[in-house]
């Protein structure tokens, strides 16, 4: 499964997440490509506009 | 023996008591301060002691100034602070506040970096005065930063930060604070900083917005990455930004930095091991 579809899943459906496996940050651009493997710890932060 | 006397090592004779050393340095001293803590009674000094008399009301001479300004830190929390280097991207409700309270505790230099000029619209949460609308917020917060602490280097860019820029101007800050407001900019500043700057912390932040809902508010650590905020509530129409929420936020986001800078990374992983 890749980062896009575990989010998907998730339903992780806020615009703007990142998303760290086993404490490496995945760029956005590599969700449809990176796979996550049994036993990842994923991390996915969502980011809201505000500050 | 040698003791601190606003931050001037001094040698005294052994069993020299408190008392006696204001009597000899600053007889009108009406506030008597060891270290950190303000000391009422009389008490021997031990080797190491850090002592600071004050006069209330009077403005200390320059040489001085520096070391009355710490008089309330934890005892060698100054001169560490003093050798670091914070970043601040975004100079608005968040970052003007967190750069007010680091100036305070005298960071030695501080990287600001934000486009705008300040707005009346800004002041229901931003560090900025009425006298400032329409100055450029990086010359208004440095001038008001000076009036806090002229002892802070200030470094400051008028510039919309991107992927290209922040490595540049971020350049030699350990750590990074994110006090963007857009989320695609959060979202740029944490991905280009852990590519391009790896080793660098960066505090960023994720709602803010609206007001209450104290127990929600935390501080979550991935690694180099902390995020400050309820994680749940999005600015927009109907949920505005504003001073107290925003300032919580700011403030954790300014204490986290505080233990980057003085616990160092082994301990930090220590208490935040990487998933």
């Amino acid at each position: 499964m890749t980062v896009s579809s575990l989010l998907e899943k998730c339903r992780y459906t806020f615009p703007l997440i990142i998303v760290k496996i086993n404490g490496t940050l995945v760029p956005r651009r590599e969700f449809d490509q990176h796979r996550v493997a049994d036993g990842d710890s994923v991390d996915a932060i969502h980011l809201m506009s505000g500050g | 023996m040698r003791v601190f006397l606003n931050e001037r090592p001094v040698e005294i004779p052994q069993g020299t008591r408190l008392f006696r050393l204001r009597a000899d340095h600053k007889p009108d001293a009406d506030l008597t301060i060891v270290n950190g803590f303000p000391a009422a009674e009389d008490r021997p000094l031990a080797d190491g002691d850090s002592v600071v008399f004050i006069r209330r009301g009077e403005t200390p001479a320059e040489s001085e100034l520096e070391a009355l300004l710490v008089a309330r830190h934890s005892p060698g929390v100054h001169q560490r602070l003093k050798q670091s280097v914070v970043g601040v991207a975004g100079l608005g409700g968040l970052g003007s506040t967190v750069a007010a309270a680091l100036a305070r505790v005298g960071i030695g230099r501080l990287i600001l970096a934000d486009p705008d000029v300040v707005e009346p619209s800004n002041l229901n949460r931003q560090y900025y005065f009425i006298d400032q609308i329409g100055l450029p917020k990086v010359r208004a917060l440095s001038d008001t930063l000076r009036r806090i602490n002229p002892y802070v280097e200030i470094e400051a860019h008028q510039i919309l930060l991107d992927e290209e820029s922040v490595p540049g101007v971020f350049k030699g800050a350990p750590v990074i604070v994110e006090a963007f407001d857009g989320a695609g900019a959060k979202a740029m500043l944490i991905e280009t900083v852990h590519a391009r700057m790896p080793g660098t912390a960066v505090i960023a932040a994720s709602g803010v917005a609206g007001y209450g809902g104290n127990e929600d508010i935390h501080t979550r650590n991935c690694g180099n990455l902390f995020i400050c905020g309820d994680e749940k509530t999005e600015a927009r129409p109907g949920t505005g930004l504003m001073a107290p929420k925003v300032g919580v936020v700011a403030h954790l986001q300014a204490n986290q930095v505080m233990e980057i800078l003085l616990e160092g990374n082994a301990r930090r992983e220590e208490k935040h091991p990487d998933p």
